[in-house]
């Protein structure tokens, strides 16, 4: 078995004393990750609570050198405390009575640690710019290594930590450099069996969307002001149509100041269609930068999108690792707009100094110069330095940073810890509003700790209670059943969801009716009602084929469709798209939505790479029964217009996108069943006749269209 | 565990007061006025005040003595600063037994393999460190 342990620095006010605290957090990798991460079932522990001490402001520079010296040692001292126990069981194990009425011999084993990397940097007493998995330089962090690093072997540094004279202090520090190791002996080392370069996670908040994406809009800002696409861009960002799980940007992007992780998130999966739009049509200069920009920022969104799979297999890793190194490959394009801040700083040196010089030169010949001449010289100097400027940027930029050097371990890690996501440092978020803030909240501040942890533990006992009850109901319900001598699932079976229609329209009982208020041509609904009926099979569920007759049939319109999509790697767990058509009317005081949709098609053209489908947008629901037939079936059928793939929907080169066309000539609109209706599409528009379908969506179209 | 599944309290209805109490954080001062003026209307009541729910509270749990707080305080030289921490096997002990999560728990490593034999990488107990832990 294995334990997890996180541990967070939170503030815990923020007004009235500034309070912190450091709480660590553990938990079981014996519990399966749709569990462990969910916080209402409550399986994270508090483990420790550190105050952290005020800072002594005002303290001589010497006092916080000392300090330096002895933090680490205080850190190990408490943690050694902590973990003691753990020395003895995970070499010889211990009985344990487990949930199944057994007992079990346990080896519990500390196996990750779930931190941010400053935390991280801490704890394993690493450099904050290096990696606590290999032993990666620092000049090498943005490579695209094709031969991994050596992982960081910590015993020999404890033995050298441990063990030297004092006259080798020096030598010894020198070498701890090489590794980017600051101090030997960490508070993981003297555990047994366990190795402190597995404890790092990666963890998808804080590395890709709070880290990577944030530096990568950096560069794509950059870009875009290089060749003048701002305006495209936030354009395209503004016409974002909405989608299940992703809330629409309201501003356009320049305005936006502040950044949240939820935004950046929201944003990672329609960043690469935004820029593919924003970059249409490029003039013959412009055309191969274009290309690598894009693919470059396609490849990392898609990098990013396959990490977050549940389950993989040696195929969707080497799909990871191929985006990686396409990244790798065309990140040059964004290398001038990746400057670190040192190099910011060098260049003003380096400007500064050169306008003294020139001062100085200009000033002991100004006498000699026409005001002309003084104007040209002027402009040559400002062109120079400009020059030089750009010269020093260039060579001094580099992708080397911490965040982009995990990237790499990716792969390896699923393969020897699993899936990426169940390692969020997103579950530690949540364990700390339950369990330290709403105590401290509660408390009367007057040694909070104390009070934290007992209100801690009524709440939890009781929420614990709680599903000892639901769990124990559920096993009885079995044992009922059994005793019946039936022969039941021990699980209820979860029945698919059906589609739902909603939203019932006034003043629509007939085909006529429905036709005016969506502004549409009878003869080519009816047209199209033939269509689809004649497909059907003949029985007497069919309507008829006749137009006198199906006019006067009765007719329901309905506005919203609800289709249960399941969850991408999971069967019994649904998401509701609820795709709306609500034309003539606005929607939630907005414009009136016809939302995208997938519609299956049955034997027909098989659409290049997305496969069988093809993307529409919805223009009516309606019910319409059969009361002539003798069985008078409800039909429930879907008015769509088609949008035509452009290629014959494959996907478009550099960016591995599929644009669609988006021409009204009242040809293209198709009567379906609402079964065939998938779910939802999310589809940007580019320019008057095009439209780009953004398959990176979420991981089920990703998957899918791929 | 013992039997009855709403003990130390006396009745279902009482443990689904208390349990309410608790999760919708009714204030101290309001449950001593919910039963100074008798809003519920029962009488039969095992605990009659937010102090004996507390108490009934705090042994609610049948595994509490496996999640007891030691008191530990280190000190760096300057100031001394006390801390509190759980013993982390006994931490260990508390979830794995838990009723509550027996249906999702998992005791082996396991090899998993798609329809095509491919290797699958999903639940940590299906990847390799916890093969090449096991003994």
């Amino acid at each position: 078995m294995s334990i997890l342990g996180l541990s967070d620095q939170t503030h815990l006010t923020n007004f009235s004393g500034d309070k912190q605290a450091w709480p660590v957090y553990m938990t079981i990798g014996n519990i399966l990750s749709r569990t462990r991460s969910s916080p209402a079932k409550m399986p994270i522990l508090l483990l420790v609570l550190f105050p952290v001490p005020p800072k002594f402001p005002g303290e001589s520079a010497r006092a916080n050198e000392a300090q330096r010296q002895t933090n680490p040692d205080v850190l190990r001292a408490a943690f050694d405390l902590v973990l003691a126990p753990l020395q003895q069981v995970a070499r010889d194990g211990t009985v344990m009575d487990c949930a199944d009425g057994k007992t079990h011999l346990c080896f519990p084993i500390l196996s990750a640690w779930i931190v941010d990397h400053a935390e991280h940097a801490a704890l394993q007493g690493i450099g904050s710019k290096s990696c606590p998995k290999c032993e990666v330089p620092f000049e090498k962090l943005g490579r695209d290594p094709r031969r991994m690093n050596e992982t960081h072997d910590y015993m020999p540094y404890r033995e050298k930590a441990l063990r030297h004279e004092p006259a080798e202090a020096a030598g010894i520090a020198e070498y701890f450099q090489r590794f980017g190791v600051k101090i030997g002996n960490n508070v993981f080392t003297e555990l047994d069996r366990v190795s402190p370069a597995d404890l790092h996670k990666p963890d998808p908040l804080h590395n890709i969307y709070l880290g990577l994406f944030k530096d990568m809009m950096k560069w794509v800002e950059g870009f875009l002001k290089k060749h003048k696409r701002q305006q495209e861009f936030d354009d395209a960002w503004k016409a974002i149509p909405p989608y299940p799980g992703f809330s629409v940007p309201k501003k356009a992007y320049r305005d936006i100041t502040q950044w949240q992780g939820k935004e950046m998130r929201n944003l990672g999966p329609c960043i690469s269609t935004v820029l593919a739009s924003a970059l249409r049509n490029p003039d013959s200069s412009q055309y191969q930068d274009f290309k690598s920009a894009l693919k470059c920022v396609s490849a990392l969104v898609d990098f990013t999108l396959m990490a977050q799979y549940h389950s993989h297999t040696p195929d969707t890793l080497s799909y990871m690792e191929s985006y990686l190194q396409t990244f790798h490959r065309t990140k040059v394009i964004f290398l001038e707009f990746r400057t670190p801040k040192a190099t910011h700083a060098q260049a003003n040196l380096q400007d500064r100094e050169l306008r003294e010089l020139m001062a100085y030169q200009s000033a002991k010949e100004v006498r000699h110069k026409t005001i002309a001449n003084r104007c040209r010289l002027a402009d040559q100097e400002r062109v120079e330095i400009s020059d030089r400027r750009a010269d020093l940027i260039r060579h001094e930029n580099y992708f080397n940073f911490i965040k982009k050097h995990y990237l790499t371990h990716f792969a390896s890690h699923v393969r020897r810890f699993g899936s990426i996501l169940m390692y969020s440092t997103k579950i530690r978020g949540l364990a700390h509003k339950d369990q330290i803030k709403d105590g401290n909240c509660w408390s009367n501040k007057n040694k909070a700790a104390r009070q934290i942890l007992s209100h801690d533990g009524r709440q939890h006992a009781l929420g614990i209670r709680l599903h000892t009850i639901e769990a124990l109901s559920k096993v009885e319900g079995v044992i009922v059943v059994e005793d019946s001598g039936m022969e039941m699932a021990t699980v209820p079976s979860h029945s698919t969801p059906r589609r739902v229609l909603k939203g019932r329209m006034k003043n629509t009982s007939m085909l006529t009716q429905l036709c005016t208020a969506l502004n549409i041509h009878y003869s080519n609904m009816i047209e199209e009602n033939l269509r689809f009926i004649r497909q059907t099979a003949v029985d007497d569920w069919r309507l008829p084929v006749d137009p006198a007759e199906l006019r006067l049939l009765p007719v329901e319109g309905f506005a919203q469709l609800e289709i249960p999509v399941p969850d991408f790697q999971e069967t019994d767990r649904f998401q509701i798209h609820r795709a709306r058509c609500t034309e003539p009317k606005a929607f939630s005081n907005g414009g009136s939505r016809n939302d995208s949709v997938w519609v299956q098609t049955g034997g027909e053209a098989n659409y290049g790479d997305i496969r069988r489908r093809v993307v529409a947008r919805l223009l009516a629901l309606f019910k319409i029964r059969n009361i002539l037939g003798e069985a008078a079936a409800v039909h429930r059928l879907a008015l769509v217009r088609i949008l035509d793939p452009i290629n014959g929907g494959r996907f478009h080169i550099p960016s591995r996108h599929i644009p669609v066309g988006n021409q009204i000539n009242g040809r293209d609109m198709r009567i379906v069943n609402i079964g065939a209706v998938i779910g939802q599409a999310q589809v940007i528009p580019s320019s008057e006749k095009q439209c780009i379908v953004n398959h990176r969506i979420d991981l089920r179209t990703f998957n899918e269209i791929y | 565990m013992t039997d009855d599944p709403c003990s130390p309290f006396s009745s279902e209805n009482d443990f689904n007061l208390a349990s309410w109490f608790v999760r919708s954080k009714v204030a101290k001062s309001q449950i001593y006025a919910y039963f100074a003026e008798d809003l519920g209307c029962t009488d039969s009541t095992s605990f009659l005040s937010a102090y004996s729910l507390r108490q009934h509270l705090d042994i609610l749990d049948p595994f509490r003595e496996y999640l007891v707080w030691a008191e530990a305080t280190i000190d760096d030289g300057r100031h001394a600063t006390t801390f509190y921490y759980r013993n982390i096997i006994d931490c260990v002990r508390f979830l794995i037994r838990q009723v509550a999560y027996s249906s999702d728990m998992v005791y082996a490593p396991i090899r998993e393999y798609d329809l095509s034999e491919e290797r699958l990488y999903s639940e940590m107990h299906t990847a390799d460190w916890w093969l090449d832990m096991q003994v």
